[in-house]
């Protein structure tokens, strides 16, 4: 039997992988594309890029910790102007469908960036990063309803070329209003969860370990949190859910694929082994075959919750 | 650049709380520029990120690794005994640019002297003259095996010691100073921050050039993890560096 490990994400077509990278984790730096090539990535999304460019936070930017990693890089970007006239020689000519992010203060703000990217031809979807725990009042202000969520999107999608892919933080992940403002909004998909706001402190020096006060915690020790949330919210919307949060194996993504996410995303294990596309992909193929099932949907179709009683 | 399975050849101390390693990786020795570094996977499943290692030699199809014990990653790692595998990413980052023949002056620091190991070779190889100055804290610090990458080239070899018996008392920095740099055509730099911001003013406007140690996401130039402050604006060690001409950087902001 042949297994079909292309997905369908509603709005944005088939991608054929299920394996996409997580904004923030995907750069176009040589040594990193080196990497990557001939990897099976459905898409790859880009930085957040803001309207204006940022020079990022002080360091340090990066702590890791168990199984985990926090970061407080800050969203440092080029700026809408820099990316637009940069993006058809850095993105185009790539062998990746490429979704871009975004971020802003403002619906306006969100608004202008996506008439910004509407002068591109080639991204299949745009991000809306409305989650970004690193920047003060960027995303979190106006994502702490779940009416001005369904708002911004609602704006965005009215006059956006693109699919809008709606990423959500854990917070905005506790329950499905946020999800559901935004699929209301007219999101094409959701994308949870991003990283979660967290602190480490230096106690000898009286101060935070990182160059800020706080910073998002990822990594694997993220992940039972991210598929819990994964799992409440896709049985609650009917747009895809692209899952992530920690995956870092073939098992993890299946984990993802059978809590309800259509697709799955690296982050964190991407910056680790960009190579890990192709071992989950041929984890996700030889289960597929095993479990004679024939494409990634089924895995989710074939999950019973708790109804099945265990076996002894 | 690749992921090579790197099988352990040898793994001695060099000096008090630090190993030499040499690595059998023979794709990334290849291709490896004198002051690249590899991204190194430290204790897998435990640690999560790779931890970044200049690349001390690459002769014979191997890599070999100065690795001073600092926390979990560096612990692993010199405890790793022969035929073991190692995962490394590599190489990477900018490396040092090599001049025509001339003149040039080496100061390493600490395991900072690690990213300059290649540089000497192939300097005096190509026909320059090369003068190393090394400083450590303490004489038991001294890695005679890692020191053996360096005598065997360079034209002088000039080890100091800070605290403890040696014969030469004083810092890296304290060497610089009484140096007559006019008579050098280029001069090299790697070690702590500490050292590397005491030298900058010293060489300012000499087009010395400084290899950084930075803590790093990911080493491949996606994550913006090691972004510092330069007068060209923020520049990724892993990726931009980690060599920068000393007057680039902006000292007093890092």
């Amino acid at each position: 039997m042949k297994s079909d490990l292309g997905v369908e994400l509603g709005g944005l077509g088939r991608l054929e992988s299920p394996v996409l990278l997580s904004s923030g984790t995907f750069g176009t730096a040589t040594p990193y594309l080196k990497m990557l090539q001939d990897q099976p990535v459905g898409a790859v999304c880009t930085k957040t890029i803001t309207p204006l460019p940022k020079n990022g936070n002080p360091q340090p930017r990066i702590l890791e910790g168990p199984s985990s990693l926090i970061n407080s890089i800050g969203l440092e970007n080029p700026g809408i102007d820099a990316f637009v006239r940069g993006f058809e020689r850095e993105y185009a000519s790539l062998p990746f469908v490429h979704i871009v992010s975004i971020s802003a203060n403002s619906p306006g703000e969100f608004v202008y960036l996506v008439e910004r990217l509407n002068e591109l031809r080639t991204p299949r979807a745009i991000e809306l990063n409305l989650s970004c725990p690193n920047v003060d009042s960027e995303g979190l202000a106006f994502g702490n309803s779940p009416e001005k969520i369904g708002s911004v999107v609602h704006e965005c999608a009215r006059i956006s070329r693109f699919p809008l892919v709606a990423k959500l933080s854990p917070f905005q992940s506790i329950d499905p209003s946020f999800a559901l403002a935004a699929q209301e909004g007219g999101a094409a998909a959701l994308a949870l969860i991003n990283t979660i706001p967290a602190m480490v402190l230096d106690i000898h020096q009286f101060r935070s370990a990182l160059g800020t006060l706080s910073g998002g915690l990822s990594g694997p020790a993220i992940r039972p949190v991210a598929l819990k949330m994964v799992y409440e919210i896709s049985h609650a919307v009917h747009i895809p859910v692209i899952g992530m949060g920690g995956i870092s194996s073939g098992e993890d993504a299946i984990e993802f694929l059978m809590a309800g996410a259509s697709a799955v995303s690296l982050g964190t294990m991407n910056l680790v082994k960009p190579t890990l596309p192709s071992a989950i992909c041929a984890c996700i193929h030889d289960f597929l075959v095993e479990h004679e099932m024939e494409n990634v949907g089924e895995i989710s179709r074939r999950f019973d919750g708790l109804q099945s009683p265990r076996e002894p | 650049m690749i992921e090579e399975r790197a099988r352990v050849l040898s793994n001695h101390p060099a000096g008090k709380n630090a190993h030499l390693l040499r690595l059998h990786a023979p794709s990334i020795s290849g291709q490896t520029k004198p002051g690249q570094f590899v991204q190194v996977s430290c204790d897998p499943g435990k640690l999560l990120l790779r931890r970044p290692y200049s690349i001390l030699d690459n002769r014979d199809g191997s890599v070999s690794l100065y690795v001073k014990r600092v926390g979990n990653g560096s612990n692993w790692l010199c405890e790793r005994k022969q035929e073991e595998v190692l995962d490394l990413m590599g190489p990477l980052g900018n490396g040092f640019p090599l001049p025509p023949p001339g003149r040039h002056m080496l100061v390493g620091g600490g395991s900072g002297l690690a990213s300059l190991g290649i540089l000497c070779r192939l300097l005096a190889e190509a026909g320059g003259e090369v003068d190393v100055l090394m400083g450590f804290r303490t004489p038991e610090e001294i890695p005679g095996a890692v020191l053996d990458a360096f005598s065997r080239f360079c034209r002088s070899l000039t080890l100091v010691v800070e605290k403890g018996d040696f014969p030469v008392k004083g810092t890296a920095v304290d060497q610089v100073r009484q140096q007559n740099l006019e008579k050098y055509d280029e001069i090299y730099c790697c070690g702590p921050m500490g050292m590397l911001k005491a030298l900058a003013p010293l060489l300012h406007g000499r087009g010395a050039l400084v290899s950084l140690e930075a803590r790093m996401g990911c080493g491949t130039g996606v994550c913006f993890g090691c972004t510092i402050p330069t007068r060209n604006g923020g520049k990724r060690v892993c990726l931009e560096g980690p060599v920068f001409c000393m007057d680039e950087v902006i000292w007093d902001e890092i």
